[in-house]
């Protein structure tokens, strides 16, 4: 194998030597593992011939990017391969479209930069940023400060180009669950490298938000500071990013000490009207709670947070000499953020340790920091003990087992606590379709298999919608029309994040079998409002996939699978969408265009500053729908530009004023409808939404009962990713029995 | 005097207390160049740690620039600077032969008359010292360090006349640090010695006076290297002078503060010091990182540093906010020099 790979990397790229293997042993996770080699391709393309080396000498292989995952995804348990593509670096972008085509070792932080440099945004910031890779962010799914208001990297990934572990390269994009298949690029983000290596990934970026506020709030203790988010939410006051830096817990003579203040690092984000309604808002509800808000220069939240991060940590270890920490992830929903603080302090002062939590508090993502001075035997127990009793505790909260750091081998053990058997196994199937000799990243994120493994659990039939305006979401039966859920929102401070092209009396069921395009997809993709499914399979048993919370990122995300899989995977017979608060003011525009060229051109030009558009073909011209949408504040001022610049154009409109023209697009326009598919993408092409359109029919292509596939399955895919597919229909059917 | 009679480095378990977050990555010019793990200060102290892996990695520890960068953002305070050069003492195989190597070394990163001011500091700092109750009879010893100007310099000695201290430069060049950073163990010690015989010749009870925290660091260091005080006379903290630095320069909230890439190790303080300040003040390795603007491989093996002042400068150019430097890159107004205060004498 040694020979074959230096023939693709020449010879200085492949390294046998200690001081590498060493080097290529860890990330910042406590246990480590050397790899037998250590190989760093110059170039994409070397990629998938490594890769083939190594399956041909049977050899694991993990790959890594800058090795600063928490839970040791990086690590190479097994030994074979480090596969470090660091230097993989290359940008392109498309400035007209929004899109950046990635290698998997660029840095976050240079994306983000180079996205800037064009006018454009790169959402997803975790806070290793400046050193983190692209390739690592999508292996995790990683999330960071401000998915709380946009969601994490799987939202803003189009396509992705996967070397299997035989070195086969495919293609896997977001629109093939509208084209037959199911949506694979899903599951393969989060997927902790186990399933192939991402060769190049093609990502969505957004426009930066016209105003930021960034706001910093001092509170005397936790409880005042999660009492005043709680009031955040239940007002439908969503920040971009609420980030929370909990007081210190120090171990005092038997008792725990919180050191210094709670203090929340929020920014909020839109128009400057809202951006200006919304710190108002906030300012009276921090000293409602008797929170100190400082407004601070916008922009600069990650960097300060980062130093006032480390500060606090540099504080704890001059307070406790404890000069070592441990930091940990999982999530809870933000309903629950009070009762995980709670759980945190009582073991904190169980096991006497210094524990600090500087977390993601709007997402109720926690990062408890365990400090100590040794790994001795003692303080080992401790701190395991301490973890332990938290990741179980967050457990019996409805948590996740992570919000952004990922399984890994951290957590691997603990996979049996928050999963069933029925979903563990499909999770073993799929990585077996995948990966059927197990070479990558073996023994990450999926646990062996247990006898002790726990059925899932029954799920109550319930007919009621439930809305938590708390936890941001909504449950409903999947027979729900959206038009009824509505209705139950109506005179709530949210409102549903998914308006499906379809009309208000389309099923949520039927929405999420046909993947369904958002006409609200410039907020939320579709797929991504959809937080939680509960299917019954073939045989009839039900699973519950996903949870209450925004981030979560524990084994596969097999929730993800059930956007567009036309019935194959199960039926649902419960959807959890997420909700959006209610827009405070809002115009819609119905443009009229000659051509559909011109259509095109215009939702190019508007893109920046309308939020939702859609494009109705009608003869041979068409209607272009704009709306213009508050949270906060007046929309006055961009209605006014709005009309100045169709004027300008010489283009004709009319205008609504706060209803709707028509939330739901006519049934009898939507074969002819296109949906804008957000700021950054093309318009969704027609044809995809024509197929999308025809293949609508709620209850098609179910899952017959001796496992075969549909036969409407279009033939273009290729046969490897319908194997693969198939054998994942087939892990559903059988897991439920 | 031979390498071994360096302190012993490990005061607790160092090499331990990096958690390998991986945070240093950024800030560190030569991983930029090199762009392999053995390479960054995380990787460094990995291999540090173990005896067998320091001796196979001496090629990965010499790429080190000494620049200190990546302590700044250290969760866990490692001090990877103090590492690197404790190892360059103890293996002679990866330090520089002779001082004038060192100084020509640096000539790409620093400006010529910088370069010159610190090899005309060393050629005198390893002079014998002057003879004891020589002419030159003082009660005060300032350190400059070399990015002070001369004019900067001669403003203080004026200001301390006028308060009727008489105050001598007697560093000018850092020359004992300088040496120290490139494993010249035996160069270190004597030049120390010719500091302490100089500063024992200006009066019994000379005081030192240190004008910008970069010097202050330096004393730290010697302390912490010969394993005593330089002098017994009460001298002001790091803190102090940057509190002092600060009042010269009056940082104000959304400035800058240069910290890089010469002012090193001054974390700590510099971090208590904002911290007690009050007012937002971003360190500008923070800032280029929060820009993305530090140079990563585009240009392997391009002379680092002075890519990474041109980046500043570049950075900054479309910033609003003010870049305060408290020393090197950019000046402390020393002309205010009666902002500074005299230390008290010992």
């Amino acid at each position: 194998m040694l020979e074959e790979l230096i023939a693709i990397v020449g010879h200085d790229r492949v390294h046998t030597d200690e001081p590498f293997r060493e080097a290529y042993s860890y990330d910042a996770f406590l246990r480590s593992a050397r790899p037998d080699v250590v190989v760093r391709p110059a170039h994409a393309s070397q990629i998938a011939p490594i890769v083939r080396a190594a399956a041909r000498a049977g050899a694991p292989l993990v790959a890594r990017g800058a090795g600063t995952g928490y839970c040791g995804g990086a690590v190479p348990l097994h030994g074979g391969l480090a596969l470090v593509l660091n230097q993989l670096r290359a940008i392109t972008i498309d400035a007209e479209a929004g899109l950046a085509v990635v290698e998997p070792g660029v840095i976050t932080g240079d994306l983000q930069r180079e996205a800037r440099a064009h006018g454009w945004r790169w959402v997803p910031d975790p806070s290793s940023y400046s050193v983190c890779t692209i390739g690592g962010n999508i292996a995790t799914n990683a999330g960071g400060s401000h998915c709380l208001a946009h969601g994490t990297t799987t939202q803003y990934v189009e396509w992705i180009d996967l070397v299997l572990s035989d070195g086969e390269e495919v293609r896997l994009d977001r629109r093939d669950a509208l084209e037959g298949g199911l949506d694979l690029r899903a599951i393969v983000i989060g997927s902790e490298g186990t399933l192939g290596v991402v060769a190049r990934a093609g990502l969505r970026l957004v426009r930066p938000p016209e105003a930021v506020g960034t706001v910093f709030v001092h509170f005397a203790d936790d409880e005042r500071a999660i009492a005043f988010l709680i009031d955040c939410f239940d007002a439908g006051l969503v920040p971009a990013a609420m980030d929370l830096n909990a007081g210190p817990l120090l171990p005092d003579g038997g008792q725990l000490r919180a050191e210094g203040d709670a203090l929340f690092f929020i920014d909020l984000e839109g128009a400057r009207e809202e951006v200006a309604e919304m710190a108002r808002e906030l300012h009276r509800l921090a000293e409602r709670h008797g929170g100190r808000p400082e407004l601070i220069d916008s922009g600069t939240l990650a960097v300060r947070r980062l130093g006032l991060t480390i500060e606090s940590w540099r504080r704890i270890t001059a307070r406790t000499g404890a000069t070592r920490y441990f930091l940990f992830d999982a999530g809870v929903p933000r309903s629950r953020l009070a009762e995980s603080l709670q759980l945190i302090r009582a073991t904190a002062k169980k096991h006497a340790m210094p524990v600090g939590n500087s977390f993601h508090a709007g997402d109720g993502n926690i990062h408890p920091t365990i400090f100590f001075r040794t790994l001795d035997g003692a303080a080992l127990d401790r701190i395991m003990g301490l973890w332990r009793e938290i990741l179980c505790g967050v457990a019996t909260l409805g948590g996740t087992i992570s919000g952004e750091h990922g399984v890994g081998l951290e957590k691997i053990d603990y996979m049996q606590l928050y999963y069933s058997r029925q979903q563990l196994d499909v999770m073993r199937a799929l990585q077996r379709a995948f990966d059927p000799g197990a070479l990558c990243n073996p023994g990450k994120l999926i646990p062996p298999k247990r006898d002790s493994e726990r059925a899932e659990a029954c799920a109550p039939a319930d007919d009621a919608i439930e809305v938590s305006e708390r936890d941001g979401l909504v449950w409903a039966p999947a027979s729900t029309s959206f038009a009824a859920l509505e209705a139950a929102l109506a005179d709530r401070a949210y409102e549903l994040a998914w308006w499906p092209l379809g009309g208000g009396e389309l099923t949520v069921g039927e929405a999420l079998l046909t993947g369904v395009a958002n006409l609200r997809e410039t907020r939320v993709p579709a797929r991504d409002s959809v937080l939680a499914v509960r299917l019954v399979a073939s045989d009839g048993t039900t699973l519950t996939l996903g949870s209450r919370i925004g981030k979560d990122v524990g084994g596969y995300e097999l929730r993800k699978l059930c956007f567009g899989s036309r019935g194959r995977l199960g039926a649902p017979t419960h959807v959890c969408l997420r909700l959006l608060p209610r827009a405070a003011e809002c115009v819609d525009y119905a443009v009229g265009v000659a051509t559909p060229a011109a259509a095109l051109a215009l939702e190019a030009r508007l893109r920046s500053t309308v939020s939702t558009s859609a494009i109705e073909l009608a003869g041979g011209g068409a209607r272009v729908r704009l709306r213009l949408e508050h949270w906060r504040g007046s929309v006055a001022r961009r209605c006014d530009a709005l009309e100045a610049q169709l004027a300008a154009a010489g283009l004709e409109w009319l205008r609504s004023d706060g209803a709707p023209l028509s939330r739901w697009s006519p049934r009898r326009l939507q074969t002819r409808s296109l949906a804008s598919t957000g700021d950054a993408l093309p318009l969704l092409d027609l044809l995809t939404a024509q197929r999308a359109n025809a293949l609508h029919s709620p209850g098609a292509g179910m899952l017959a009962h001796d496992g075969t596939l549909p036969a409407a399955s279009p033939p273009a895919r290729p046969e490897r990713l319908r194997s693969i597919e198939a054998a994942i229909v087939h892990a559903f059917a059988r897991g439920a029995q | 005097v031979s390498a071994s009679t360096a302190p012993p480095l490990v005061e607790r378990d160092w090499f331990a207390q990096c958690t390998r977050c991986g945070l240093c990555l950024g800030r560190c010019p030569s991983f930029a160049a090199l762009q392999v793990e053995p390479a960054s200060p995380r990787g460094r102290v990995r291999l540090l740690a173990d005896p067998q892996l320091r001796d196979a990695a001496g090629e990965h520890l010499a790429s080190c620039f000494r620049c200190r960068m990546c302590e700044e953002g250290c969760p866990t305070a490692v001090p990877f600077g103090r590492l690197i050069r404790d190892w360059l003492v103890r293996d002679r195989r990866w330090s520089y032969a002779r001082w004038r190597d060192a100084i020509d070394a640096l000539a790409g990163v620093h400006g010529a008359d910088v370069v010159a001011r610190l090899a005309g500091a060393v050629e005198q700092s390893l002079a014998p010292p002057p003879p004891p109750g020589g002419s030159e009879r003082a009660e005060l010893a300032l350190f400059c360090g070399p990015w002070i100007s001369d004019e900067d310099a001669a403003a203080v000695v004026e200001a301390r006349a006028r308060a009727g201290v008489r105050a001598v430069v007697i560093d000018r060049g850092l020359a004992p640090q300088l040496l120290l950073d490139e494993g010249l163990w035996d160069e270190f010690v004597a030049a120390c010695g010719a500091l302490e015989a100089r500063i024992a010749a200006l009066s019994p009870s000379a005081a030192v006076e240190v004008l910008d925290p970069h010097c202050g660091r330096f004393i730290d260091e010697y302390d912490y290297w010969r394993g005593r005080p330089l002098v017994a006379a009460p001298r002001p903290s790091l803190l102090t002078l940057l509190q002092r630095c600060d009042a010269a320069a009056r940082v104000g909230d959304g400035d800058v503060l240069d910290l890089t890439p010469a002012t090193i190790g001054l974390v700590g303080a510099t971090s208590e010091w904002l911290a007690r300040s009050g007012r937002w003040v971003e360190t500008l390795p923070s800032a280029l990182a929060g820009a993305g603007a530090l140079p990563h491989a585009e240009a392997p093996a391009a002379p680092l540093l002075r890519d990474l002042v041109a980046d500043k400068r570049a950075w900054l150019a479309g910033r609003a906010g003010r870049l305060v430097t408290l020393d090197p890159f950019t000046r402390v107004r020393f002309a205010d020099a009666e902002l500074l205060t005299v230390p008290p004498r010992g």
